[in-house]
């Protein structure tokens, strides 16, 4: 008794073409305690993609263990009070192991009245 | 004359880089069976990374994120003793051993612990003399005033020879004990050898007097368990210092106990519990001539 099989292989491709975001960490990165890369890794990457236009900011959290922020951003505000805030929301949502990704939009609203 | 950490250190050391990769550290761990790694940049060392900081780290991280930056360290010509205390403070076990900011070796806990029983007397558990040396460094850098008592048993000799050398341990091992009891937390005692012990305290001379005076008492009146009644000669150097001190050299500290040594010869020949040093540290005087 004989019998014959037909086998074929093939592959499906499929591909996703965007544009890479310059630079890829937008405003803010929350670096996680144990997190895959930590603040000297972030240091670097920085560094080297986007040069002079972040600062690490390493902080006393229970599970953050540091801030990349763009500079531009802490010239607008109080470092301090930005830091306040990105701690405060970012807080709920990170954990130790993540690095989360934020936007942040600083609109300055300055209204001032003169003596004619 | 005292041990020191260069004497023991690890010469052969293995480090990391900055940006090195935690499996790379892990491997280097594993390969060379220890259980931390310095992590050095442009050739200083920067961190200490050990296999508790790689297990409580994402294996994807470089040294730089993993290491621990608060590290201690210590020169090379560092005693044994002041090595043993930092370990102790900083509940350490490992320390890298650092000359001119350039990694130089490695001290471990139990090292040092081995070394320094070295050091330690067996039969009355004291120090032996290496340590008296080590704290009158400490004192005198300090800018602490130094003296010294010399303790010498009296007719040791006898005892050996006419109740046999075990009651004579018996003596010393409970004489050890009663110095241990009596002299005060800020003195620092030892066996210096046979039947002599020295006590060195950071007090001026009346004090120290004192002291001496109290420690003769506590062995004369001490009921021994071999029924043995036992005196002791003592003599005092130092703790009349009028200014202050413009060398910081073990040798006068060898000086002090010599002249302690001498002044006990003197109370023992004299028949006096408590003789004064008369003399000066011949070190210092020729040094400052």
């Amino acid at each position: 008794m004989s019998s014959t099989f037909e086998s074929t292989k093939k592959a499906e491709i499929t591909m996703r073409l965007s544009e890479f975001e310059m630079p890829p960490m937008q405003d803010v990165l929350i670096v996680g305690k144990r997190a895959p890369i930590g603040p000297e890794a972030a240091r670097r990457m920085v560094d080297i993609l986007s040069p002079d236009q972040y600062e690490i900011v390493e902080i006393s959290h229970p599970i953050i263990e540091a801030l990349v922020i763009r500079k531009s951003l802490a010239s607008m505000m109080d470092k301090d009070k930005l830091i306040g805030l990105i701690l405060d929301e970012g807080g709920k949502v990170a954990n130790e192991s993540t690095i989360i990704k934020a936007q942040l939009n600083i609109v300055l609203q300055v209204s001032k009245s003169v003596d004619l | 004359m005292i041990a020191c950490v260069a004497d023991i250190m690890k010469k052969d050391i293995q480090s990391i880089g900055f940006f090195d990769g935690l499996r790379k550290a892990e491997s280097t761990l594993i390969e060379s069976n220890i259980d931390c790694l310095p992590v050095v940049k442009h050739g200083a060392i920067v961190g200490i990374l050990s296999l508790k900081d790689i297990l409580k780290s994402h294996p994807n991280r470089i040294a730089a994120d993993a290491m621990d930056k608060n590290f201690v360290s210590i020169p090379s010509k560092t005693s044994l003793w002041r090595a043993k205390q930092i370990l102790e403070e900083n509940k350490l076990e490992k320390l890298p051993v650092l000359d001119d900011n350039e990694l130089v070796g490695f001290i471990t806990r139990t090292e040092v612990l081995i070394e320094l029983g070295k050091y330690t007397d067996l039969l009355t558990g004291l120090y032996r003399s290496d340590y008296i040396y080590h704290q009158g460094m400490e004192l005198l850098a300090s800018g602490c005033e130094v003296s010294v008592i010399f303790l010498d048993l009296n007719k040791f000799g006898v005892i050996d020879k006419e109740y046999g050398h075990t009651q004579g341990d018996i003596i010393l091992k409970e004489v050890g004990m009663l110095l241990k009891d009596h002299a005060p937390s800020d003195t620092y005692l030892c066996r210096f050898g046979g039947d002599e012990f020295v006590v060195l305290t950071p007090y001026k001379l009346d004090k120290c007097k004192l002291l001496a005076e109290n420690l003769i008492k506590a062995i004369e009146t001490h009921i021994f368990s071999n029924q043995l009644t036992i005196t002791a000669a003592v003599g005092i150097s130092g703790g009349r210092r009028l200014e202050e001190r413009r060398i910081v050299e073990v040798d006068t500290v060898i000086d002090l106990i010599n002249l302690a040594s001498l002044a006990s010869t003197k109370a023992k020949k004299d028949k006096q519990g408590v003789v004064v040093a008369e003399g000066f540290c011949n070190h210092e005087e020729s040094a400052t001539a």
